[in-house]
């Protein structure tokens, strides 16, 4: 029942002119970026970061968030009508939504996917509601050890689940934490790596390493590797989107198991949107009673990705929301957008700010309805949209970076920080060392090296107490199970060429 | 371990391991300059240091994947990063100067020029667009503080 009466506190909020407009606003922006590719969710929202200064927290947050999810709908639109995932999460969704589209049925393919993702979208709004409070209310009694033990498995886990080099994600890591480091030390007061320049006295902002590594740098990367893809625009018209009965039936069972599996990787930190889509992809796959359908246009193979990524976006707020520790970059910049406003999230959040936490709740029904709209009858639209030259999309990209990052702290200096974390960001890429560590790192990099200070202040030095206390010893023991799984390869090879050493004399 | 002759190495990777190594280095040498403290009373330093010498194994882990990897190519084009970096340059050094009107203006027509052919028409539109647009929402709207020109 409270529950219901917080659900209408949070309407009331969401349902003000301002926060309608900007849930608007964002939902737009992220179906527009979405379908766009080479311009991601993540550039998007470190873009439009410097706009949430002006607004208040909550209708900031429910842009930003806003921009996040609509994306996922938006990514399928241009992996469905051009085999090229408009987002990287829509990657799967080319596989059978391409060959759906060649075989004249792109309309019934975008449908599908629109309903699917609405489908995951609210259902994992539903688990948010009632697993964020609980899981803060766990938390509540968290003392710096917990904390620092929450922080530290999220951030491994962050760089070590994701794609490609574990070494390279932790290493990004520590780059992260360190970035955090100059500027004035909270307990001593001495300026830390600030080489007496007086714009480092507060350290390093979070918007111009934001715009850099993903504005600036992703810019780069585009122009770097395009090929240069002429689009042709193609009338859909609401008849043609139908599918047919046998279809409804087909993709019920796929999109309640995406969303299951979206939901629960994204509560996992570390692991996005992208690995939930390829596992519900696998799993669909595996329980077909006709796999070789797969591929060749087949509806259940569009339906549980897109279920499963906006699950997992949505269910990526129960971590961020309910102990403060963001699992991707996306919510480590929302993370970021509140801190800028002063508000902390952690366990106490949701009994603190109840308005903020279930406006935001309210405002995603809002706008997975809203998307609805936008994505079946205004479909049209966006096809358009996929004509707009990236030439004419750059530069105004550019500028709006470059005007966004100034305009927080009347910067100069930011600019060119902007700048050298963009052409950083850019060789990162091409050498595939992940970004996203970075900026989780930079971002809990204050908090992490505080909560560890506290710990052994209290312990008296004894690093016993991380294993003392079982929620701790719980958290410590994933995140040096995650890091031997990591090194596990190095280290069998290394033994392997050992015996081998000793056996040739 | 038997390091291979030079051209087969991959150079891109061997020089990303070492940037990281120093980068380490760094941490440490820097945030030796501050209190260490004690573990019970950990100094400024501490944290910097600690860190520098864990990305310093890290690097150093790096280094020896690196040497041992073969050659590769990567994708790399300096025109498009020159032409995406000297527009960000010329705002930081011209907008609070000569405005954001002329300094908008500058930075399409320059980056419009990292793509190959330049379409001269749509870059101009693309920068009457945007000089409308900073002048009316960045200036006006939201009060960012840059003059609009230089008088």
């Amino acid at each position: 029942m409270e529950t219901l009466s917080n659900l209408a506190l949070g309407f009331e909020a969401a349902l003000s002119p301002a926060a309608l407009l900007f849930c608007f606003l964002g939902v737009t922006i992220g179906t527009f970026v979405g379908v766009l590719p080479g311009v991601g969710a993540l550039a998007a929202i470190s873009m439009l970061l410097p706009l949430t200064y002006y607004l208040e927290p909550m209708v900031g947050l429910i842009m930003l968030a806003g921009i996040f999810y609509g994306a996922q709908y938006g990514g399928s639109t241009a992996a469905i009508l051009l085999n090229i995932p408009g987002t990287a999460t829509a990657a799967i969704t080319c596989l059978d939504g391409n060959p759906l589209a060649k075989q004249g049925r792109a309309g019934v393919a975008l449908l599908i996917t629109s309903t699917a993702s609405f489908i995951g979208g609210c259902l994992a709004v539903v688990l948010m509601m009632f697993f964020t409070p609980l899981l803060a209310s766990l938390a509540l009694n968290f003392s710096s050890v917990e904390y620092f033990a929450a922080m530290l498995l999220g951030l491994v886990a962050a760089s070590t689940l994701s794609v490609g080099s574990p070494v390279k994600g932790l290493a990004m890591v520590l780059v992260g934490l360190a970035l955090a480091i100059p500027g004035t030390d909270v307990n001593s007061g001495l300026m830390r790596f600030t080489f007496g320049r007086f714009e480092l006295a507060d350290g390093f902002d979070l918007v111009p390493i934001a715009m850099g590594m993903f504005g600036i740098s992703e810019i780069m990367s585009t122009l770097v590797n395009r090929d240069g893809a002429a689009v042709r625009a193609r009338d859909i018209t609401l008849r043609s989107m139908l599918p047919t009965r046998e279809e409804w039936r087909r993709i019920g069972m796929p999109i309640l198991r995406g969303t299951g599996i979206g939901s629960i990787i994204g509560a996992l930190p570390g692991s996005g949107p992208s690995i939930a889509t390829f596992i519900s992809y696998a799993v669909e796959k595996r329980l077909s009673s006709a796999p070789q359908r797969f591929g060749q246009g087949a509806v259940e193979g569009i339906a549980a990705p897109e279920a499963s990524n906006n699950a997992s976006v949505q269910a990526a707020f129960i971590p961020t929301l309910s102990l403060g520790i963001p699992g991707d970059s996306v919510m480590a910049i929302l993370l970021g957008a509140l801190m800028i406003h002063g508000i902390i999230p952690g366990p106490g959040f949701v009994a603190e700010q109840p308005t903020m936490f279930w406006g935001l709740v309210a405002s995603f029904w809002i706008g997975n309805v809203l998307l609805l709209i936008l994505n079946v009858p205004l479909v049209g639209l966006w096809v358009r949209i996929l004509t707009i030259p990236y030439r004419m999309l750059y530069p105004s990209m550019l500028f709006l970076i470059c005007v966004g990052v100034y305009s927080v702290r009347s910067s100069v200096f930011d600019v060119y920080t902007a700048l050298a974390f963009g052409v950083l960001g850019f060789f990162m890429n091409v050498l595939r060392y992940p970004t996203a560590p970075v900026l989780l790192g930079f971002i809990l990099g204050p908090l992490i090296e505080e909560h560890l200070k506290r710990s052994l202040l209290v312990s008296r030095g004894d690093f016993a107490v991380f294993i003392d206390r079982p929620i701790s010893a719980v958290l410590m023991g994933a995140t040096a199970a995650l890091i031997l799984v990591s090194f596990w390869p190095y280290l069998a090879s290394a033994a392997r060429r050992m015996r081998r050493i000793g056996q040739t004399p | 371990m038997r390091i291979p002759p030079l051209r087969t190495l991959n150079l891109p990777e061997i020089t990303a391991a070492a940037v990281v190594l120093l980068f380490g280095l760094f941490m440490v040498g820097v945030g030796l300059t501050y209190p260490f403290g004690s573990i019970q009373r950990m100094g400024p330093g501490f944290f910097p240091v600690v860190l520098g010498v864990a990305l310093c194994g890290l690097g150093a882990v790096l280094l020896v994947q690196a040497l041992a990897a073969s050659r590769a190519t990567i994708p790399f084009a300096p025109r498009p990063i020159l032409f995406m970096a000297l527009p960000v340059l010329l705002f930081a050094l011209l907008a609070p100067r000569i405005g954001l009107v002329p300094t908008t203006l500058l930075l399409v027509m320059v980056s419009a020029r990292a793509e190959r052919p330049a379409h001269l028409r749509s870059a101009v539109i693309t920068a009457v667009a945007m000089a409308i647009l900073g002048d009316q929402l960045f200036i006006r709207a939201l009060g960012v503080s840059l003059p609009a020109f230089w008088w």
